[in-house]
């Protein structure tokens, strides 16, 4: 601790506040396995358009297509809430804490503007861009959430957004592709790295 | 009349366990006892006796509820805590800035 007029033990001391005060803002309930999971559902619904043929550039696929993309979507979102709450329960926390409270506001945003992107291009038949919109917000919404889940994250919110940019300008006739490289693709490396080094 | 840093930092807020305390409080404004004890890495036992200094200082409030029928206690930062707080990161850097 600091003793009197000793500036390098105050450093040392406000260099410990400061990492503590990150510390406590750091949101762990995140789990390897749910991120892997959506990796792998993302993978399942690429495989299941490749096999009825149903691609975004295609025309009179948008059923199929919203099918397909809103069950790998919706069944993502519930594994993910269950295995944080599994989190949370197992280190004796509360599932909705405020920190959780505040992680959930960061994110909505982006998802929300990736929701309105959805319909709008359903409604005008622009499948072809809704690939690169789901990676464009979808990478927002991560970036979001790597400001409390760790670098790695926004490492992986980095890589949607490079590929959201690439595939709005050169690859909207690869949809299917992209979207199993990088829901699939990043999901697994990023939930295969979490598995690997997890955060204390 | 000492001007040195000691005499100027608030003995309750500086002994280590409960600066990490007020720290991470600071961050959140309120955590669960479980929280803290993962935080700072401290023990049932050494937690509550230093909340109890920090409660009796009126830096924190503890609440204790049942949660899912499992009770739960929730430590908040007190405004009075805070502006301790405050000072005392303030002191410490005009320590520093005197280097």
């Amino acid at each position: 601790m600091t003793k009197l007029e000793d500036p390098g033990s105050a450093q040392r001391d406000l260099e410990r506040i400061r990492a503590l005060m990150e510390r406590a803002t750091e949101w762990s309930n995140l789990s390897g396995w749910s991120i892997v999971i959506s990796g792998l559902l993302a993978a399942a619904g690429a495989g299941e358009c490749f096999r009825r043929g149903a691609d975004f550039e295609l025309p009179g696929h948008s059923r199929t297509l919203g099918v397909i993309w809103g069950s790998v979507f919706a069944l993502a979102v519930v594994q993910g809430v269950a295995f944080s709450i599994a989190n949370a329960r197992r280190k004796a926390e509360p599932a909705w804490s405020p920190l959780t409270r505040q992680v959930v506001i960061a994110t909505l945003p982006a998802l929300f503007t990736g929701a309105a992107l959805t319909g709008y291009a359903f409604q005008t038949g622009q499948l072809d861009l809704l690939p690169p919109c789901w990676m464009l917000a979808y990478g927002s919404s991560l970036m979001a959430l790597g400001f409390f889940a760790g670098r790695p994250v926004r490492y992986a919110a980095l890589a949607f957004l490079a590929f959201g940019a690439a595939s709005l300008f050169f690859w909207k006739e690869h949809g299917l592709a992209t979207m199993l490289a990088s829901f699939g693709g990043i999901h697994l490396v990023l939930g295969a790295w979490m598995l690997w080094k997890p955060r204390a | 009349m000492e001007a040195s840093g000691v005499s100027r930092l608030n003995a309750v807020i500086h002994e280590r366990a409960r600066l990490g305390i007020m720290s991470v409080l600071a961050a959140r404004s309120a955590l669960t006892f479980g929280e803290l004890k993962t935080l700072l890495d401290l023990t049932d036992g050494n937690l509550s006796v230093h909340l109890r200094i920090l409660e009796q200082a009126g830096y924190v409030s503890i609440e204790k509820k049942f949660v899912d029928r499992k009770p739960q206690t929730t430590v908040k930062l007190s405004k009075k805590g805070r502006l301790a707080f405050e000072h005392y990161v303030e002191v410490l850097e005009e320590i520093v800035r005197k280097k």
